[in-house]
């Protein structure tokens, strides 16, 4: 690449990112007086601009022959915190680009402008409205800070920064409690997967000296300014060192591994820290349109991504099993949801569930494909969401719903081709379908290999890998097909909200109609596009490719996977739209069978999730912060008070004994010259004859006694 | 023949003396006890001339008359004494009605 | 005027305007006074900055005069990277501090004149280079202090006055016998010089003097006992001012008595003289014992940290929540020292400062509310953000701050530390495990620390506006241009953080270099 195209792209990415920051900070500054109405086409605008970057860069980006561009990476890096006791000698914020943060970079910018266009009319009226685009415009800066991370720092700075706008945009309405507590939910559990990433940063800053720039070795060229030694190479170089390989990797790589992946489960709202998502709904539905489906909750799937090279055996099982799990019991919690955006915020989960697990299983660019498939879908599927309970005067509850499609046939139009899209609707058995098929099959197809890799060592258990996902593949479309016909299908079961139902705004229209053909086209029609950015995007460090379970995750589709989920979108959906066209009646019947009642109110209180942490883990850490705020103000502050009343009552002991023995001792001088003055004073009769004759006896007793002793001895 | 010596003069002194003791123990009148007084110092007087005469001889140019000058003192003492004590009296008198020295109590301890 | 002298000026200037307070005609006037005083004082300090040679390690603008013969005490003062951020951030911070008690009018004469010589006490201990001469300054920051506390402060102002002035003395007095210990054991080092051990407080001679002391209170140094009694005491002394946990039970009462400045001034630079002298006094005059006592000064650390944040989400009372998060993010400046790497020692620096930032904005925000409210029970608050939204602002900045968000001063200062913990992993091979087990407590901080501001944030700026907030009186200019003075100071430094490392960098170098000896030290015993 020429050095003037590679300036070019680093530019625009940096303004890409840098410009909605620039707009949140104009529209904090200007205040409402200056800027309210204005401030959703403002933001709107800025947006476009930022958009058009990311496009100019990636058709720029695109004119470079897919050989050259593969293991390309431009890297701009500015020295941030000195670290000089380290070999690094700096911790860097810059600019990355290779093929990944080309389509991380077009996705987010595009989904951030058709939300910020779309919450021109969602937002309208709110008396915050101006706000709301600041903190829109701020998240999205975060985000793309995200995806140009050209270290580990960089990531952690904007994860942290992607965590507060969340929180800003959810605890949005804060006047009400759901949103404070939501928001509250969702930044505490984040940060305690940030524990494990800062626990994983430390470990490799300490192993690498400070090294954490992200290229992925074997293709850093382009804009490297000095002698840059990235990650990567860095790790090789030290397990090479030690006689390490990555069939026997170091313990510290797997710790740091899993580590950095707890950051992913917090952000991506995995197992067990997902109950943060759920109550997330609580904030705007642009907000949970971008941040909480497309982009945010995808950043833990990034960051995976990322540090996909890093992976261990032992850290890809553990990406593995997590994401399984997920994806198994959110499923199961979208199922029996009644607030569509709850319905919304469990398949989010799954279908997060679906991108670890991928990663995990070594099917790394389908994962990510799917990231982008789902996107857009999820996105549009919020979107549509929002315009329901915009048109529903903000009633959420899908039992209050039924038969909008009359009143909102944009809406449903639009919906429906999200889960056709979500459900990998295809033609059966052949190799044609709308887009979730392509991803959502191929990790599958990368799980399948993936078990039987693991085969050896798992045993049967090894089949839950893709058994997992193939059975959620089903269940996926059935709570798809169920909120769609609770939705739109039937007769409507709350007359007076079907009434006022009405079409929202095109400003709300228009990005759904453009998701939803993003949807449709993303694949296969621009299949290619997105594959020859993404595949392409696929770490080539070379001892990670020495690995022989990574191999098998390159397997395409196979027949097997067609055979199983070939039909599964035309039974499940069939199924889904039957049972539930006349709302909940047929479901509550089955619900209410023994055995299933069980598996239904479980799942309906989350597994008891939520319950737990409250009790657990909320409930016992403010119990600990109680006892240790009893324990400091009377234990420590209490020894100390001891040590003054100590002081005190030696300093009483002190006193009395200056007061009673000393001071005493002196004070009996004077007593005694009193008392003995009292005896004499008896004398003192005042009579002058007494006096007399005292005196004179005096007188002749001394003579008295001056004759006798001079005659005594005198003589 | 009878001569009188030192010995009847120190007898005549004693009895002055406690003549004048005997008054002050005796009387409760301050006038009295001022005439006592005077009698005690006349006393001594005497003794001061009766043993100037018994120590140094008589009366001769250049033989020495210290009693004598001790007497003379005496009694400008008790002159200047009395006109002292009978000023205190007066007061007294002014202040108690009387001048019962018994009365004069109110210093004792 | 040559920069020495101007040096000795600046500590000496606020007393002089103190002086004038107390001739002022009216309480106005001294406010007027003491304004001009801390204004002259920051002057003073921003010149010194420009004509600071950055590139030179040692002491500049030295100066030194005999002051006790008989001793070998000197006056002794100068400028080096360590103290020169903290005597900015002592002379910047001053004039808002001033500004925050504007309305302060009970003898307000008094007050100012108080806070003057309070100033200058705290220039005096940045900036004296002879560990007399440090004592001396360290004492007569205490009695303003005290005062101050006592006579402005709050309910129970007595108490928590007492109780700082006696705690803090106690630490006073570990340090005498330290002093009065390298008094009697070191009278021959450079003695031939007129150069005494009590002008160590030197870094010019770091280097060069440790290995002097070294030999004498070292590891098999002919005092050896003693060396590592006279650490523990330094320590004692240093961490009751920073505090640290378990010395840290005057901290809350001094502050929840205090009134607003005072707190600010409290938390912003006085607790820095316990990390500024830990660095300058007990690590350098002392390397063997810290490394071999490290395990017990990072436990100190860890569990200031964690104990800390615990007790503020317990808290009710808004400012002894704070108070407690003082104790957390000091507790991350004893770690970083204890655990001897580079980057553990720029981020205890760098966290002084930020903290130092950050908790004087806290405070201040606090007492804005405060001054209206005239309570600071967290569970009675609600709706603030809607009452007034400008303010709320700027308390998002201060409190996200503290919190340690990145882009704010807060983050460089923990992240950096948190790194130099498990770096320090290759400075004790054989603690491997312990290393990590301090950095992942000490991360796990940071859940607690978002767990006290959120909660804190939710109960008192969300909500519903409460009706007997909202005839509270507007938010005044003044009160505006400190929070934004704080608020646009923790945006700068958390980006540019450049701006503190490029002042400190060649003087942490030469003192990492006198703490390799100490490590040195320890890889001999430990092989």
């Amino acid at each position: 690449m020429a050095p003037q195209q590679a300036e070019l792209i680093l530019t625009l990415m940096g303004m890409a990112t840098l410009l909605p920051l620039a707009s949140a900070f104009v529209m904090i500054v200007l205040t409402r007086r200056v800027m309210f109405k204005a401030a959703g086409w403002f933001a709107t605008a800025v947006m476009a601009g930022s958009f058009v970057c990311a496009l100019v860069s990636l058709v720029t980006w695109l004119g470079v022959p897919e050989a050259d561009r593969k293991g390309l990476s431009l890297l701009k890096t500015i020295p941030w915190i000195p670290i000089p006791g380290t070999e690094a000698g700096h911790l860097y914020l810059g600019i990355l680009v290779d093929n990944l943060t080309i389509a991380m970079m077009a996705m987010v910018t595009l989904i951030s402008l058709l939300v910020h266009l779309y919450s021109i009319g969602y937002m309208n009226g709110d008396k915050r409205y101006n706000r709301f685009f600041a903190y829109l415009s701020l998240f999205t800066f975060s985000m793309l800070g995200i995806v140009i991370s050209n270290s580990i720092m960089q990531l952690f700075v904007f994860w942290e920064l992607v965590g507060l706008t969340s929180y800003l945009l959810i605890g949005f309405w804060f006047e009400k409690r759901g949103p404070q507590l939501a928001c509250k939910k969702a930044f505490v559990m984040n940060r305690i997967g940030d524990v494990g990433f800062l626990v994983g940063f430390g470990i490799l800053f300490y192993q690498l000296g400070g090294k954490l720039l992200l290229p992925a070795a074997g293709g850093a060229s382009g804009m490297v300014e000095g002698q840059v030694v990235t990650m990567f190479e860095a790790i090789k170089a030290l397990i090479e060192q030690d006689g390490h390989s990555i069939t026997n990797p170091p313990l510290w790589l797997t710790a740091a591994g899993i580590g950095l992946f707890f950051g992913a489960i917090g952000k991506s709202a995995q197992f067990p820290l997902h109950t943060w998502l759920p109550d997330a709904m609580e904030g705007p539905t642009p907000v949970s349109s971008i941040v909480h489906s497309a982009t945010m909750v995808a950043a833990g799937v990034y960051l995976t991504a990322r540090i996909y090279p890093i992976l261990t055996p032992a850290a890809h099982v553990f990406v593995a099993v997590i994401g399984l799990i997920t994806l198994v019991i959110a499923a199961c919690m979208a199922l029996v949801m009644t607030d569509i955006k709850r319905v919304l915020a469990y398949s989010t989960i799954s279908q997060l569930g679906y991108m670890i697990l991928g990663l995990g299983a070594g099917a790394y660019a389908f994962a990510l494909f799917h990231l982008v498939t789902h996107a857009f879908f999820k996105c549009c599927l919020f979107q549509c969401s929002g315009s329901v309970i915009n048109a529903a005067h903000h009633e959420q509850d899908m039992r209050q719903y039924g038969g909008l499609a009359k009143k909102l046939p944009i809406t449903m139009a639009c919906y429906l081709v999200c889960t056709l899209a979500i459900a990998g609707a295809s033609i059966p058995w052949t190799e044609f379908g709308i887009s979730g098929f392509y991803s959502k099959d191929g990790i599958i197809a990368g799980t399948v290999s993936y078990g039987h890799a693991l085969h050896d060592t798992f045993g049967a258990a090894a089949n839950l890998f893709w058994l997992g996902p193939t059975v959620v593949a089903y269940i996926t479309v059935f709570y798809m097909a169920r909120s769609f016909a609770l939705t739109f299908l039937g007769k409507p079961r709350n007359q007076k909200l079907f009434e006022h139902a009405h079409e929202a705004p095109w400003t709300m229209c228009v990005p759904q109609i453009v998701l939803a053909a993003m949807a449709i086209l993303t694949a296969p029609f621009l299949m290619g596009f997105w594959q020859s950015l993404i595949v392409a995007s696929e770490p080539q460090v070379a001892w990670i490719q020495g690995a022989d379970h990574l191999a098998h995750g390159h397997a395409m589709h196979t027949t097997h996977v067609y055979l199983l989920n070939g039909l599964a979108w035309i039974i499940m959906l069939a199924a889904g739209i039957i049972l539930y066209i006349p709302g909940m009646k047929i479901s509550s019947k089955i619900a209410a069978i023994p055995g299933i009642n069980l598996l239904y109110t479980w799942a309906y209180n989350k597994f008891y999730f939520d319950a737990l942490y409250d009790t657990f883990v909320v409930g016992l850490g403010k119990l600990i912060s109680m006892i240790a705020a009893v324990f400091d103000k009377y234990i420590v502050d209490g020894i100390v008070n001891l040590f003054g009343l100590l002081g005190k009552a030696a300093a009483f002991l002190v006193g009395a004994f200056d007061i009673h023995l000393i001071d005493g001792s002196v004070n009996g001088v004077a007593a005694a010259a009193r008392s003995s003055g009292g005896l004499l004073r008896a004398t003192h009769t005042g009579r002058v004859r007494g006096y007399v004759l005292m005196f004179f006896a005096s007188a002749v007793l001394i003579v008295l006694a001056v004759v006798t002793t001079a005659m005594m001895f005198g003589a | 023949m009878f001569e009188i010596g030192i010995m009847h003069f120190v007898v005549l002194s004693v009895v002055v003396f406690a003549a004048g003791i005997c008054t002050l123990l005796t009387k409760r009148n301050a006038i009295g006890i001022l005439i006592g007084i005077e009698l005690i110092m006349n006393a001594a007087g005497i003794n001061f001339v009766a043993y100037n005469r018994y120590v140094w001889g008589g009366g001769g140019v250049g033989s020495l008359i210290d009693g004598q000058v001790f007497a003379i003192f005496i009694i400008v003492l008790a002159a200047a004494e009395a006109a002292i004590a009978l000023a205190i009296f007066l007061n007294f008198y002014n202040t108690f009605s009387s001048i019962d020295v018994e009365r004069a109590d109110e210093m004792k301890g | 005027m040559d920069m020495p002298s101007l040096l000795n000026w600046m500590i000496f200037v606020p007393m002089i305007f103190g002086g004038l307070c107390l001739l002022a005609p009216s309480g106005e006037w001294a406010k007027r006074s003491a304004l001009a005083g801390s204004i002259v004082t920051l002057v003073m300090s921003i010149v010194l900055l420009c004509n600071y040679n950055f590139d030179q390690g040692g002491v500049q603008f030295e100066s030194s005069l005999v002051w006790i013969e008989a001793i070998n005490v000197h006056y002794r003062t100068g400028l080096d990277g360590l103290s020169l951020p903290l005597v900015l951030l002592t002379t910047a911070l001053s004039v808002l501090v001033v500004a925050a008690g504007w309305r302060i009018d009970k003898a307000a004469k008094a007050y100012n004149a108080l806070y003057m010589l309070l100033l200058t006490g705290m220039l005096g201990v940045f900036l004296a280079l002879d560990m007399f001469l440090f004592y001396v300054f360290f004492e007569i920051s205490l009695l303003p202090m005290y005062f101050l506390i006592g006579v402005w402060g709050g309910p129970r102002k007595e108490y928590a006055a007492i109780k700082f002035f006696l705690y803090t003395l106690a630490g006073s007095i570990c340090l005498l016998i330290v002093m009065l210990g390298l008094f009697l054991y070191t009278p021959n080092i450079d003695g031939a010089n007129g150069k005494h051990l009590w002008t160590i407080v030197s870094s010019s001679e770091l280097s060069l003097q440790s290995a002097e002391v070294r030999a004498v209170f070292g590891n098999g140094g002919l005092h050896e006992v003693f060396g590592k009694w006279a650490f523990w005491l330094t320590l004692v002394a240093f961490l009751i001012k920073l505090p640290a946990v378990p010395f840290h039970t005057w901290l809350p009462d001094a502050h929840v008595e205090a009134p607003t400045p005072i707190s600010m001034v409290l938390a912003g630079v006085l607790l820095k003289m316990g990390g500024y002298a830990m660095m300058r006094i007990t690590w350098p005059l002392f390397p063997d014992a810290a490394a071999t006592f490290w395990v017990a000064v990072a436990t100190i650390g860890v569990v200031s940290i964690l104990y800390g944040a615990l007790c503020a989400i317990a808290q009710t009372d808004w400012k002894k929540m704070v108070a407690y998060s003082s104790v957390s993010h000091m507790g991350y400046v004893t770690l970083g020292l204890a655990v001897l790497t580079r980057t553990g020692f720029d981020g205890a620096y760098f966290q002084m400062i930020a903290h130092g930032i950050t908790s004087a904005m806290m405070f201040f925000l606090v007492g804005v509310v405060y001054d209206r409210a005239h309570h600071r029970d967290l569970n009675r608050f609600g709706g603030l953000w809607l009452t007034w939204p400008g303010y709320s602002g700027w308390a998002m900045v201060g409190f996200f701050a503290g919190m340690g968000l990145p882009g704010l001063c807060g983050f460089i200062g923990e992240i950096m530390v948190l790194l130099g913990t498990f770096e320090a992993a290759a400075n004790f091979e054989h603690q491997v495990g312990l290393v990590y087990t301090f950095g992942i407590l000490a991360a796990s901080g940071v859940v607690l620390t978002a767990g006290y501001i959120l909660w804190m944030f939710q109960r008192v700026y969300m909500g519903l506006p409460k009706p007997e907030y909202e005839s509270f009186e507007p938010v005044r200019g003044r009160e505006y241009a400190i929070m934004a003075i704080l608020g646009i100071a923790a945006f700068v430094f958390g980006i540019v953080p450049v701006l503190i490392f490029n002042i400190t960098d060649s003087t942490f170098e030469s003192l990492t270099n006198m703490l390799r000896h100490g490590l040195g030290v320890l890889s001999v015993s430990g092989s």
